[in-house]
């Protein structure tokens, strides 16, 4: 006989209704099966009418089976409706739940918002995981390297190679600062990315140097920049943007979301490679310079190669590369540690899924931290809402008591209790993600203003932000639940529901756990504190007050022109007591030179730190107010085309090259053999990358805009508040050159205040926050013991009728609070201790570990910690006999 | 229960079907019946939905059946129609008469 398929039965039976109701149907189908000719195909028509019927198996009423479902639906509807009910009876109850959980959620959405958007967010972009990021001791990496791995690789299936820019957008008379990404003609092809509109760049597109190709100069758009500046318009395809005064034609729009590969840059527009020297000036000859590092590249695994494999390819492909880099003529001139250095690069392999950045490096870490701290002050949350429910399930003792008595099951109540706690933390969520938004928005502003990072509040953050109300509520419901059915039906009914409680030591175990946590944010906060107050007071050596600096980008042309009538202009202002430019903004030095000194050998193990450089416009020492210690600053002889080479060098360079004999007059080389710069002036140290830094050698150069155009810092000393000067400023530039921008405008003071933005994050953050868990442990620990006392007016009006001094009680009442703080104290110290390693390097001049700190937190504990018990053991030493002796 | 129900076309040969079965009415005979003779091809999952709709209307009632071997020995829901069925059948029957009623010179099949 046939049997029927096995699938399909199994199927049946899973969806029809139980006994006879669902048998009846099978019992049809089998029949048909067992009955028919032709075996084979009533087995497939078996198959058939069962999906057919468990299709429609929800609209199979069966009515017998109809009492059963509704029951499961109604009883559920039920629960819900009570729950609801009696959580709109304690209105305050509810209220102080929901804050709670909405500051504790919302802080913990905020924080992941901007942890993911930065760190977990894959790319927009077909298959992520297979992208690798191509890196070689974390450098920048050369245009002609690019193509030899692109025509060699063999465990590639694409590679592409892009460089991020900032440059100038003309449209009108209007000039404004745009983000453009130079991508390799492979860019959109090998990462999977289709248009929303019109094509994207491809080979052809990136086939001649200077032109691009058969399309001339082409331009994808990003879709935000499409919405921002077309309105969305379709017929921008084929029209025309002036990007550093060029025309490029829009042949097309990214999709949403796609924003380029580097996290953090939001690309407003994508341009081919090979017109570099239009995006980027100074780069010009980048693409054939096989020393030049600019840029970065993100490759495609083949399917069956893993990250080793292709990882040792490319070494391996470096390898004969770098050796026709050291046959070049010119090697000779470098140093040999120079060579030695490149023989043995290697590249490595990242996993490359959520594209780069340079943000992710730096904040990441601070972030993580900042999450933890959240989550941390979310348990201190819990712990409040679970002593909380903990009261509320205590008086209501005696209805559960009634519940059980009339024979409910205590499963059932605890899922009671469960769904009270879920649909509380649902409402804190809801009301969190209002603070989260308002919360991201402000944690945005502390990253640097030149990056743009957006972070959605989208899907996965909701789901983030769901599971963590539901693990909250299980926190905070699952024990108060278990422990208040908990109960011993006879004696709560006889007791009247006051019976005494056991409830009290778990619920001090509660706070001990609120209090160490506390304490533990709080001593982070101290030390953040002190470190950003630390690094503050670190003096820069130049005189920061009453400078405004200004980044101007001029067009290519008249630059040096401008540059000299602007500086002139500039400091024939009102109200400007000097002016001067350099190639970055205070602490932004970024370029590093290898200088040669004649007849120096370098000391054994010494570090092969090469000197900084800054390019400094003549009266730039005078603005910033750093003292010309020895010969002379630079002056506009220095700023011609021709002049012979000068440098101004810094003690340390001074010191190190040249010992205690004269370093002005000198002459040095930037190559092995060529000594002619000569040192014309010994300026005093000063900090060059950041506050952080270790006195280094500096050297400075003079400033010569090149005939490509030339973006410059603006340093403006003022007599008093230079802002009020930056609408002059900007007026200067607008009338010497049209098309220039001027970006950045702030004050020096505010510039390296960004420097230390992270830190800045971090301490406020968990100033914060360590504010709040102080709030809430105070309000647990004040509610403990205002429980207890209420649990004993009794016991404390007979001590007063008896004699009792009123300060004996408030001593009983304080002594208790004492130890719940001192165990709280003890168990915060110990893990403070031991999570401090983990933030040493956030720190600055201060260690974990630090006794004063961790004073000086406990101190702020016990006293809030004091004052939160101080309330109810008053309301414990004022009880009046008569009236608790007639309490009940 | 003094309005008579209304019944689809599908409803009326289910019906039709289970008063031509007599007392042999079960959910595999009605599909064999209405395949035979109305060549109605159900797919099964329709079929028991309606039934079960002409059940919730009061139209048909049924009894279960033990079954044989040949079904696993599963029970089988044997089908009658109720007074209230029969009704609804008879007034839909004689909705189409009066609805064709004069119009046998343009219906009528070719003999």
């Amino acid at each position: 006989m046939t049997t029927p398929p096995r699938i399909f039965d199994w199927l049946l039976r899973r969806a029809l209704p139980p006994g006879a109701a669902g048998d009846t149907i099978r019992g049809d189908l089998i029949e048909e099966l067992t009955t028919a000719k032709r075996p084979a195909i009533a087995r497939l028509r078996f198959r058939l009418q069962a999906i057919s019927v468990v299709v429609r198996a929800h609209r199979l009423v069966r009515p017998t089976n109809l009492a059963h479902r509704r029951g499961v639906m109604d009883s559920f509807a039920r629960d819900l409706r009570f729950a609801v009910r009696s959580l709109l009876q304690r209105p305050t109850f509810c209220a102080m739940v929901v804050v709670t959980l909405a500051l504790g959620i919302g802080a913990n959405t905020a924080i992941f918002s901007i942890l993911h958007a930065l760190v977990l967010r894959q790319l927009p972009v077909s298959d992520p995981s297979r992208l690798v990021v191509v890196t070689r001791n974390q450098s920048s990496l050369q245009y002609p390297l690019f193509r030899h791995f692109q025509a060699h690789s063999t465990t590639l299936a694409g590679l592409v190679a892009f460089r991020t820019a900032h440059c100038r957008l003309t449209t009108g008379d209007r000039t404004e600062r745009v983000t453009a990404v130079l991508v390799s003609g492979s860019y959109f092809g090998v990462l999977g990315v289709r248009p929303v509109l019109g094509t994207l760049i491809s080979d052809e597109d990136d086939a001649v140097q200077g032109s691009g190709g058969s399309r001339g100069a082409v331009a994808v758009i990003s879709h935000g920049f499409w919405l921002w500046h077309f309105g969305g318009q379709p017929t921008v395809i084929g029209s025309s943007i002036l990007l550093n005064s060029r025309p490029f034609t829009i042949v097309g729009v990214a999709p949403p979301g796609f924003t380029g590969t580097e996290i953090g840059e939001s690309a407003d527009a994508f341009v081919p490679m090979m017109l570099v020297q239009t995006i980027i000036p100074g780069l010009g000859t980048a693409l054939n310079q096989p020393r030049s590092n600019w840029l970065r590249m993100i490759g495609r695994l083949k399917p069956d190669v893993d990250i080793r494999q292709a990882e040792e390819e490319l070494t391996s492909l470096l390898r004969p590369y770098n050796d026709e880099m050291l046959r070049a003529p010119d090697v000779q001139k470098f140093d040999p540690s120079w060579a030695r250095n490149l023989r043995q690069q290697r590249i490595s392999l990242l996993p490359g899924g959520a594209g780069i950045s340079s943000l992710r490096q730096r904040y990441a870490q601070p972030l993580f931290v900042l999450m933890t701290v959240m989550g941390l002050v979310l348990l201190i949350a819990c712990a409040n809402v679970a002593n909380l429910t903990l009261s509320r399930a205590t008086a209501r003792r005696q209805e559960l008591a009634i519940r059980i008595g009339l024979g409910a099951s205590r499963a059932h109540l605890v899922g009671q209790i469960l769904l009270e706690s879920v649909l509380l933390a649902l409402t804190g969520a809801a009301a969190g993600l209002t603070l989260a938004r308002v919360g991201r928005d402000a944690l945005l502003t502390y990253l640097p203003a030149e990056q743009s990072l957006s972070a959605p509040i989208d899907v996965r953050v909701l789901s983030f932000t769901l599971a963590v109300s539901i693990v909250a509520a299980l926190l905070f419901g699952l024990l108060p639940a278990f422990q208040s059915t908990n109960v011993d039906v006879a004696q709560v009914l006889r007791d009247g529901g006051a019976g005494k409680s056991s409830r009290v030591p778990f619920r001090k175990g509660l706070v001990i756990f609120q209090i160490a946590v506390s304490l533990i944010v709080v001593i982070g906060s101290v030390l953040f504190v002190r470190s950003l107050r630390a690094l503050l007071s670190i003096d820069p050596g130049f005189t920061r007050q009453n400078i405004v600096v200004a980044s101007v980008d001029v067009a290519p042309g008249r630059s040096l022109e401008v540059f000299r009538q602007l500086l002139d202009n500039v400091r024939g202002m009102p109200g400007v007591l000097a002016a001067g430019a350099s190639d970055s903004e205070p602490l932004g030095t970024n370029t590093g030179w290898t200088i040669y000194v004649p007849g120096y050998v370098p000391k054994p193990n010494e570090p092969r730190n090469s000197p900084w450089v800054g390019f400094v416009s003549p009266q730039y020492f005078k603005t910033m107010m750093v003292p010309v210690l020895l010969g002379r600053d630079f002056d506009e002889r220095d700023l011609e085309p021709k002049a012979p080479a000068k440098m101004i060098v810094n003690q340390t360079f001074a010191r190190h090259y040249f010992g205690d004999e004269p370093a002005v007059g000198r002459l040095v080389g930037l190559d092995r053999d060529t000594f002619d710069v000569e040192i014309v002036g010994v300026v005093k140290d000063t900090k060059y990358t950041g506050l952080r830094e270790e006195p280094i050698r500096m050297v400075y150069v003079p400033y010569r805009p090149g005939p490509w155009g030339a973006r410059f810092t603006l340093h403006v000393r003022a007599a008093t508040d230079p802002m009020p000067l930056a609408p002059a400023i900007r007026q200067a530039v607008a009338t010497l050159d049209r098309n220039a921008t001027v970006f950045n405008i702030r004050t020096a003071d505010e510039s390296i205040g960004r420097s230390l933005l992270r830190e800045r994050l971090v301490a406020t953050i968990t100033t914060l926050f360590g504010g709040l868990a102080l709030l809430l442990a105070a309000i647990g620990l004040y509610g403990v013991l205002s429980y207890g006392v209420s649990q004993r007016t009794r016991e404390f009006g007979i001590r007063i009728a008896v004699g009792a001094e009123s300060g004996r009680i408030l001593g009983l009442v304080l002594r208790e609070a004492a130890w719940v703080i001192a165990w709280g104290v003890a168990a915060g110290l110990a893990v403070a201790w031991g999570l401090g390693r983990t933030i040493r390097h956030l720190l600055y001049d201060i260690e974990p570990g630090d006794p004063l700190s961790a004073a000086l937190a406990v101190a702020v504990l016990v006293v809030a910690a004091v004052l939160a018990a101080w309330v109810p053991a008053r309301r414990a030493s004022k009880v009046d006999p008569i009236r608790a002796l007639r309490y009940e | 229960m003094t309005d008579t129900p209304t019944l689809g076309e599908l409803e009326q040969l289910i019906l039709l079907a289970i008063l031509r079965l007599g007392d042999r009415a079960y959910g595999l005979s009605i599909a064999r019946e209405l395949d035979a003779q109305a060549e109605r091809t159900l797919s099964r999952g329709a079929l028991y939905t309606s039934l079960d709709r002409l059940e919730i209307k009061g139209l048909v009632r049924w009894r279960l059946e033990a079954g044989g071997p040949e079904r696993q020995t599963l029970p089988k829901r044997v089908y009658t129609v109720s007074a209230r069925g029969i009704v609804a059948v008879r007034s839909s029957q004689r909705i189409l008469r009066r609805m064709w009623r004069g119009l046998d010179h343009i219906l009528k099949e070719p003999s």
